[in-house]
């Protein structure tokens, strides 16, 4: 991000007036290292981004995006007055909400317990089995909760059959839902959240904690006053990149939840946009639906990292 | 990073290591389990062996 970093010369000279051409000249291999992820975001992320129009549109696949006729907000309006939407929103808000305040914290807590550890034998295996559910796809996952939660002989209901007598349909209540899905995500991805956490306190200079110790400090102190603040600026950038996804509920897991009897806590707006766009074909709908969730998402962005800006920390622009 | 060896430090390792080992056994035992009772007769398994 910082291009600054590859030109030491002008960190020691004054700086020159130089065409953007000879910067691109002299740092061709760089620009040349960039152009894939640049060619990544314009094919993938950047053409798709045109199709937002037939938001605006009543579009009919055989007319195109040239001859559908433009409705303006017509498919916003129906959306915000749908005796659903607030449904959604709930269900939609409140999973982002839980997740945020139970799952975002947990790689922190758990990169700190990691790095406390001091056999590394023991820190890396204890690693290697935290980061084995991330690379399970999510059928697999919610097989595998269906197979220790379900009534019918899971795992977790006999025991509780035999503790109390009486089973709890995890997998079928209203009430159970959110819990179970925001324990998935915890058990799925805690692990490898730790990642870019431990990566952070690797770079931490040893010395700082030596003089800690030397003047007193105790363990606690240690990781409140050098621990936490180095990781403070990471933290903050990825909360405001979760921001950017509050409304992205991760379909694949949420579908794969749902049942008829979850319906009114479980539908959310990606499933709404899957049923309205895919299963009846209302893609104009659907896509302002969607289109709704990213503007959301962006507001939420810009607000946040306006605001880590407020409160000196480094944004993430 | 180094610590005393104190005896309440020694505690806090302990716990931090045992936390750490329910941690990593939440996350690869369902597996364990799941190959477990693909190679188990479903009778056995209902009936909670």
């Amino acid at each position: 991000m910082r291009t600054e970093t590859n030109q030491p010369t002008s960190l020691t000279a004054p700086r020159r007036k130089r065409g953007l051409l000879r910067d691109i000249v002299r740092d061709k291999y760089l620009y040349l290292m960039l152009l894939p992820g640049v060619l990544y975001f314009i094919v993938f992320k950047y053409i798709p981004m045109f199709g937002l129009v037939m938001a605006f549109q009543d579009y009919k696949p055989f007319l195109g995006f040239i001859d559908s006729p433009w409705v303006g907000f017509k498919h916003f309006e129906r959306f915000f007055s749908e005796p659903q939407f607030w449904m959604l929103f709930r269900n939609t808000a409140l999973l982002a909400l839980y997740s945020l305040v139970f799952y975002f914290p947990l790689p922190i807590l758990l990169a700190l317990m990691l790095n406390e550890v001091r056999h590394e034998a023991y820190k890396r295996t204890i690693q290697t089995f935290v980061y084995v559910p991330h690379f399970v796809s999510w059928v697999v996952v919610v097989g595998i909760f269906y197979l220790l939660f379900t009534t019918e002989g899971g795992l977790v209901n006999e025991l509780i059959y035999r503790l109390t007598g009486s089973k709890i349909s995890f997998l079928l209540a209203p009430e159970w839902f959110r819990p179970m899905i925001i324990f998935q995500q915890i058990w799925k991805e805690v692990g490898w959240g730790t990642i870019i956490f431990l990566a952070a306190l690797a770079g931490v200079d040893p010395q700082l904690y030596e003089a800690a110790r030397i003047d007193g400090a105790n363990r606690w102190r240690q990781i409140w006053h050098i621990t936490l603040p180095a990781i403070r600026s990471t933290i903050v950038i990825l909360l405001i990149l979760r921001l950017g996804n509050f409304l992205d509920s991760g379909f694949e897991q949420i579908f794969l939840m749902l049942t008829p009897t979850n319906r009114e806590v479980g539908e959310v707006f990606d499933t709404y946009v899957y049923v309205k766009g895919l299963t009846q074909l209302q893609y104009s709908y659907s896509a302002a639906v969607g289109m709704f969730k990213s503007v959301v998402g962006l507001i939420l962005v810009v607000g946040a990292n306006w605001l880590a800006k407020r409160f000196g920390e480094e944004g993430i622009y | 990073m180094v610590q005393d060896k104190t005896l309440s430090n020694r505690i806090v390792d302990l716990i931090n290591y045992m936390l750490l080992l329910i941690f990593g056994l939440a996350a690869v035992l369902p597996f364990f389990y799941v190959i477990a009772v693909s190679f188990t007769d479903p009778a056995e398994v209902a009936r909670g062996d």
